[in-house]
């Protein structure tokens, strides 16, 4: 089983730390990539694939920005596609969402995301705020399974993006495991 | 070859030039024995065929602003893409001006097959680079240009205007100009001139959207100069926009009543009008292209129009029509009295004018040229 994840930046919070972790549980599985925004370069973590692509655009605002950034991470996706031939996609909140939709429907395999927190959650202040909230609704819908790292988020999937429950699943080892091997690419 | 076309505007919903450019570009490659496929915006998801062409309406999300609904709508163009492209294998993906830069980039991306950019506007000759807003709209026009393979611009002058804008390599930049339907203007006026003119007046025609780039305010200031010498004069203004502001700029004036707003009308009523004209006013501030001038050209009426951007090449000075000095209302008043003092040699400019777009501005030819930047962007000559 060999699974592609995406994930907007790799940096030291809890995202990319959780990001790590279920790579950390599936490299026993199968070959581990991530692509993620940064200097152009790839690199190993204990034998995790890390891909990271630049993107030269600067936008006025994150919507935007994520938006046509997502494009430089499909753009790799599909070069590393060629050679990995990737099972199953699993992304990390709106902000890889584009990428983890398109690239789940080109390689024709299930998408599975992990939502740290909604919009909703955010407060839902900002200018672009109802298009994030499009793109998570988007992004859950077109998910096999979630996977979420609190409560908060788990209500707010289901009262706020109306989200069936039976879809979402603890992102610990045991719900890991479970969802990967639920959507019958985990051998 | 297997085209997919991304706009944001096809017909029935037709707000500018683009609709009608990639209306006719498509239905002619398909005649030429291309397969096409239009990516357009609809309120909801539809596939349709129209002469040929094969046409699916995608919806967008909610968004505060156009960028952001053109980010959202080039996802779901996309996904559409992905998956048509299962069956049908796109060889290139044609997109039109910045709102099709998000589509048109993430295809070029995910399905790997080469972009053709059309810019058929800039932003910056539009409104000028003043708020963080223009500035998006430039960078993702300048982001398209970039990221093209080939780049296609509808004006000689609009031309240099994108090349040294956005440092575009002359290699891969292409001047092709926008063509015309003749054929459509061949049918008989769907309505009679009295419905807009007197049968005494002569009928100056304006066709275009009511913002300051067309122009009209200069058109309107020429007016009552114009109806002095010619009080026989009535203007007809087709188009949507600020209709308020040039209704109260015309009455202010005191000439009100010598104009009339139409609002939009169907297609077949304006073609009507560019036939029964006397003239066809242009009066445009920015204008890359100009279709207006060829569709007066197509009805056999002669076009005064500014000599500026594409106006400079699809109108012929004295010969399919008069060029007038933009944002001079002396000027505009001094061309048009030409005209209205002399109608004969005004059909003698707008027979001219036909000939000219039937040798120089049919889609035929234009399809042909654009095909030739599809196999350049695939590398096949």
């Amino acid at each position: 089983m060999n699974t592609l994840i995406v994930l907007r930046e790799i940096s030291d919070d809890e995202v990319t730390k959780n990001a790590f972790y279920v790579a950390n549980v599936l490299k026993k599985f199968g070959d581990v990539h991530i692509v993620s925004f940064g200097n152009d370069e790839d690199y190993d973590v204990d034998g995790v694939h890390v891909h990271k692509v630049n993107f030269i655009l600067q936008a006025d605002n994150v919507f935007n920005w994520v938006m046509l950034m997502n494009n430089e991470l499909k753009r790799r996706a599909v070069e590393l596609n060629d050679e990995k031939k990737f099972d199953i996609i699993h992304v990390h909140d709106w902000t890889a969402g584009p990428a983890g939709m398109s690239l789940a429907k080109l390689f024709g395999v299930p998408l599975i995301s992990t939502f740290h927190s909604t919009e909703h959650q955010r407060g839902f202040g900002a200018y672009v705020s109802q298009a994030i909230s499009d793109v998570e609704w988007w992004l859950a819908y077109e998910s096999r399974y979630i996977l979420v790292t609190n409560d908060a988020t788990k209500n707010s999937l289901i009262n706020d993006l109306k989200v069936p429950s039976d879809k979402i699943f603890y992102s610990n080892e045991d719900g890991i495991k479970k969802v990967f091997s639920m959507v019958g690419v985990m051998k | 070859m297997k085209i997919l076309m991304t706009t944001w505007e096809f017909p029935p919903m037709k707000v500018g030039g683009i609709a009608s450019h990639c209306y006719d570009l498509s239905r002619e490659l398909v005649k030429q024995g291309h397969d096409v496929h239009v990516l357009t915006f609809g309120p909801e998801e539809k596939d349709e065929e129209v002469e040929g062409v094969h046409v699916h309406r995608i919806p967008s999300g909610h968004a505060p602003d156009t960028i952001s609904w053109a980010n959202f709508l080039g996802h779901r163009m996309e996904k559409k893409a992905i998956e048509l492209n299962k069956d049908e294998k796109f060889e290139v993906v044609h997109a039109h001006d910045w709102m099709m830069v998000p589509a048109g980039v993430a295809i070029k991306k995910t399905l790997r097959i080469p972009m053709v950019f059309t810019l058929h506007s800039t932003e910056y000759g539009r409104v000028g680079i003043h708020t963080r807003y223009s500035k998006m709209i430039n960078d993702l026009e300048w982001y398209g240009t970039y990221e093209a393979n080939e780049v296609i611009t509808v004006g000689k002058d609009f031309y240099n205007e994108v090349r040294s804008l956005f440092n575009v390599p002359e290699k891969k930049i292409h001047y092709i100009p926008n063509g015309v339907d003749i054929e459509r203007f061949d049918i008989k006026p769907t309505v009679s001139k009295d419905e807009f003119a007197a049968g005494w007046e002569k009928m100056v025609l304006f066709v275009g959207r009511l913002t300051y780039q067309k122009g009209l305010e200069f058109l309107i200031g020429a007016m009552p100069k114009i109806l002095q010498d010619h009080p026989e004069s009535k203007f007809v203004i087709v188009g949507r926009g600020d209709v308020e502001r040039y209704k109260h700029m015309a009455n202010s004036l005191g000439i009100g009543e010598k104009t009339y707003f139409t609002g939009f009308l169907p297609e077949d009523t304006v073609i009507s009008l560019f036939k029964l004209a006397d003239a066809v006013a242009i009066p445009s501030v920015y204008e890359p292209f100009g279709i207006v001038a060829l569709e007066a050209a197509a009805a056999a009426s002669p076009a005064v129009g500014s000599y500026t951007g594409g106006l400079k090449e699809t109108i012929i000075h004295e010969k399919t029509g008069l060029h007038t000095i933009p944002r001079n209302d002396t000027s505009i008043k001094d061309q048009l009295d030409r005209v209205l003092s002399d109608p004969g040699w005004g059909k003698w400019m707008g027979r001219n004018g036909r000939k000219n777009v039937e040798k120089n501005y049919k889609w035929s030819k234009i399809s042909r040229w654009t095909a030739g930047v599809y196999g350049s962007a695939m590398g096949l000559w």
